[in-house]
């Protein structure tokens, strides 16, 4: 089968009340040590339909990339499930489930072995998984670059002389080798020239067209995801605060904190005043967070009930189902 | 003259082995006191190698030609901003100490002096609870905060200059926005002069008055920022003005063709022209030249005249 | 900056090749040479044979290096200890390197449990002076060259485990290991194909290096008496016999030592071009 048909079949993924803590180290005396638990996750729920893209939007501490490590089984849920239908995904995947979710990285500079060839690379993969036979398996590469639009020279080459735009297409090159149903990608432009980023871009949006995948992309570039996702969601602490269409959230937004980030990122052609987007103050210790909303403590509109719970995500403040916010203020609860 | 920094024929030499390349040539700005001047460029253009030549604080093997001429006004300090500020903290001393030698130096007083200078520093960049944060370790603080502790420590110079070095690059979007607007409150209340180093346009067009675009080492345009975002006048700007603001649209992006040219071989004439669609065969024999062309718009490209209908 | 400056890495990589392999060359010369001359003076001349007559002729033509107590040429016995003494030190830097490898990956990359219990180990033998214990060792078995070779196999390989294990820690957190894992390929496949391979320069480098001290090692315990017997020439055990003369016959003790220092300088080059190699 060519590597250009379709994936056969493409999966709702669904994620429940995903959680993910981890303890980071202890305080009291010898012999009274508590855990100091980071809540990295915090009771995430994400419903994607077959072949749509969904951009996960954070900063630092949100907890965006743990998500996304999560569902490509690179760390363990503590609380939670994730599904591809009806197959639970747990960290330990056998090697039929491992194709099914892949992962772009990062850093182009880390994420290629530096002592192999990117043909033995990708050999690897596909011999191990049986997915061709050593007769075909030549062939198959050298089709795999060329989906990602790079010379069959680069084959033979080690990463070092490749460019960050040329490493990070072989990274999608390697993903996407097994055919998967879900890619995820963790902020994948945002160690590239900004001139490369486009092409790049450019490039999964042909290729999830043609290959029909699921797509996470996560990125803290709101640029990038509404160039390339159908909707968003937006992450602060560990949690989701806001989750919509892309263009709805963005041209829209309900939640205090998005709409801090819309107002923060700078703009070439209105630029606003410089430290105008309001928020002050820095993110919580994700050790420690405030209680209630998380949000509260930096929020312009916070008032004394938000520390009561943590606010659940809902429609009222929009009236559009699939457009949901987690504000007690935003959504009349108040 | 009373530019708080003037620069003129500034040149650096990258030295490898036997093999010597120019990789900032001709290089000319001036800044005023309580303005901000950016330096634009992508990787490569030779905008960071610049700054720190003026600074001075170039790495081995990389020097200064001594045809450059630095001046600033009298008595005038220059204070530097690094992209990443960990690594201009240092990480056995705790940020109030650090902050507190450095007011110890510039001043030379008491060190009961220089603590609480280094507290009032703390408070004028916009750190929350300076007393306590005074007594902590670097590592202890997040990028912004130590981003802020950095500057604090640039201004115990009391500066007249303070070059920044993509300071905001590693930091989140809305951490940016605070220590863009830091700045700009340090530039308007301190009147000091601003030079600042980034690949981000939309940055420039938020902090900075004035801006200058780099290629392959050399200023190839310079003027007001709004006046040159909205009417770009040398080719490589409208080219990245392009491709800043179609970067993610979903129409398709354009990005600028082909690739900087390597310093070793830097192609004689305009070092711009292989890749400008508007070049034409005297391109590659003119010397650089940074002229005010007919509508008084500083930039190096000898056809701006001419190309005036097709920008238009 | 940093764009410009790595713009510019490009034309070094000729430069820096030709100088690395004129290190890695000549290192390899000196003990390929000297390979070679023991080769040859072991199939030619007889480094055993005593002449009574010629006891501790200082240097001369007809004895370059002189002779010993039972009229031995210096010089025949010096060469023909290389055969001997520079596999010797090779191998003694190899065993303990395996060993140590392939431990130091199981305490990296295998779960807690093999760690603690291999570095504990570690620290254990550790504590001990790691002479003391291969004395004993080889007393235990006998001295020779297999004891010899089993004492450093199972003392020194902790260096090359923690070594090894402190590289995989970093390794394992790598992107493409995270994506090897991904991959779906099996835990024993991700860590010898794609963290080892990572790990193993540096161990390399260390290798080079620990050749000079194996080599030193082997002569100081056949100086005590514990490694090879008499007559077989070897330079520790002619700096042994020859300090009853040291004042009177200095070429005794002069030339092996002189020839343990060609060695290791060869093994030093070595390990200095293997360091520069590494550093790409």
């Amino acid at each position: 089968m060519s590597l250009l048909a379709p994936t056969a079949t493409t999966e709702r993924l669904t994620v429940d009340d995903l959680s993910v803590r981890f303890t980071v180290g202890h305080t009291g005396s010898l012999f009274r040590r508590t855990p100091v638990v980071l809540k990295a996750v915090d009771n995430v729920s994400i419903a994607l339909e077959p072949g749509s893209s969904l951009g996960i939007v954070g900063e630092s501490g949100s907890g965006k990339s743990t998500l996304a490590r999560a569902i490509a089984g690179l760390a363990d849920p503590t609380e939670g499930t994730i599904r591809l239908g009806t197959t639970t995904l747990r960290s330990r995947r056998n090697r039929v489930l491992s194709r099914r979710v892949q992962m772009v990285f990062q850093d182009p500079a880390s994420s290629l072995n530096p002592r192999r060839t990117i043909r033995s690379m990708l050999r690897e993969l596909l011999l191990v998984h049986h997915m061709e036979k050593q007769s075909t398996v030549d062939a198959r590469i050298e089709e795999l670059v060329g989906m990602v639009e790079l010379p069959t020279s680069v084959l033979d080459r080690r990463p070092r002389g490749l460019s960050g735009g040329q490493r990070q297409r072989l990274g999608i090159a390697r993903a996407l080798a097994l055919k998967p149903e879900l890619l995820v990608l963790d902020e994948p432009l945002a160690a590239l020239d900004v001139s490369v980023q486009a092409s790049v871009l450019i490039l999964l949006r042909k290729l999830q067209a043609e290959l029909g995948f699921s797509m996470i992309f996560i990125s803290h570039d709101l640029g990038a995801v509404r160039g390339i996702c159908t909707e968003v969601a937006v992450m602060y602490l560990g949690r989701i605060v806001e989750h919509g269409p892309v263009r709805d959230v963005l041209a829209d937004p309900e939640h205090p904190y998005t709409r801090a980030l819309i107002a923060a990122e700078p703009s070439l052609d209105n630029p606003r005043v410089p430290g105008s987007s309001g928020l002050v103050g820095e993110v919580p210790s994700p050790v420690n967070p405030p209680s209630g909303c998380t949000f509260r403590t930096r929020c312009p509109l916070a008032q004394p009930a938000c520390a009561s719970a943590p606010p659940a995500l809902l429609a009222y403040a929009t009236g559009r189902a699939d457009h949901r916010v987690a504000c007690f203020v935003a959504n009349d609860e108040i | 003259m009373s530019a708080a920094l003037d620069v003129t024929g500034l040149q650096v030499e990258v030295r490898r082995g036997h093999d010597r390349m120019l990789a900032v040539t001709d290089v000319a700005f001036a800044v005023e006191p309580g303005e901000a001047l950016g330096i634009v460029g992508e990787s490569g253009s030779g905008k960071s190698l610049s700054l720190r030549a003026v600074a001075g604080v170039l790495p081995p093997g990389v020097t200064r030609s001594a045809n450059s001429l630095i001046t600033g006004a009298d008595g005038g300090r220059m204070a530097m901003v690094f992209q990443e500020p960990l690594a201009a903290l240092n990480p056995t001393r705790r940020i109030g100490e650090a902050i507190a030698d450095v007011v110890q130096a510039a001043r030379r007083c008491s060190r009961g002096e220089a603590r609480a200078a280094a507290i009032d520093l703390l408070t004028e960049v916009g750190m929350s609870d300076p007393v306590r944060r005074a007594k902590m370790w670097p590592h202890e603080l997040s990028g912004g905060l130590r981003q802020r502790a950095v500057i604090a420590m640039a201004l115990a110079h009391e500066p007249s200059v303070l070059l920044c070095d993509e300071p905001t690059t590693a930091l989140d979007v809305t951490v940016q926005d605070q220590i863009l607007g830091l700045l700009d409150r340090l530039r308007r209340e301190r009147n000091v002069a601003l030079v600042f180093v980034t690949h981000d346009l939309a940055v420039v067009a938020t902090l900075c008055q004035r801006l200058a675009v780099m290629y392959a080492g050399q200023i190839i345009e310079t003027g007001n920022t709004s006046e040159v975002l909205r009417a770009p006048r040398h080719p490589y700007t409208m080219a990245l003005l392009e491709a800043s603001r179609t970067r993610t649209s979903a129409e398709g992006a354009r990005p600028i063709g082909g690739n900087p040219p390597d310093p070793a071989a830097f192609p004689a004439g305009c070092r711009f022209a292989p890749r400008c669609p508007f070049a034409r065969e005297k391109c590659r024999q003119a010397p650089y030249s940074l002229r005010t062309d007919s509508a008084g718009r500083p930039n190096a490209c000898i056809r701006s005249d001419e190309l005036i209908e097709v920008a238009a | 900056m940093t764009g410009a400056i790595a713009m510019l890495r490009l034309p070094r990589k000729k430069r820096a090749v030709r100088h690395r392999s004129s290190k890695l060359w000549t290192g390899t010369s000196i003990l390929a040479a000297m390979l070679v001359v023991g080769v040859i003076v072991n199939l030619t001349a007889d480094p055993i044979a005593q002449d009574l007559t010629q006891r501790l002729i200082p240097p001369s033509l007809a004895h370059p290096f002189g002779t010993d107590e039972l009229g031995r040429s210096v010089l025949i016995r010096a060469l023909a200890a290389t055969t001997l003494d520079v596999p010797l030190a090779i191998g003694a830097a190899l065993l303990p390197a395996i060993l140590g490898t392939l431990l130091g990956l199981l305490a990296g990359y295998g779960g807690r449990i093999a760690d603690t219990v291999v570095m504990r180990l570690g620290d254990m033998l550790q504590a001990f002076p790691s002479y003391v214990l291969m004395i004993v060792v080889v007393f235990i078995i006998g001295p020779g060259i297999n004891a010899f070779l089993i004492a450093i196999a199972t003392i020194n390989w902790v260096a090359y485990a923690r070594l090894v294990r402190s590289q995989v820690l970093v390794i394992r957190e790598m992107d493409y290991v995270h994506a090897a894992r991904i991959g779906g390929l099996g835990g024993a496949r991700v860590a010898l194909r794609h963290v080892l391979p990572n790990a193993l320069p540096q161990v390399i480098v260390y290798l080079a290096a620990d050749a000079v001290l194996a080599l030193i090692l082997l002569s100081g315990l056949s100086f005590l008496g514990l490694g090879v017997a008499s007559p077989t020439p070897e330079w520790g055990l002619m700096i042994n016999q020859g300090r009853l003369f040291v004042q009177s016959a200095w070429w005794l003790t002069v030339f092996p030592g002189l020839m343990i220092v060609i060695a290791a300088a060869g093994f030093s080059l070595i390990s200095d071009a293997l360091d520069d190699w590494s550093r790409v």
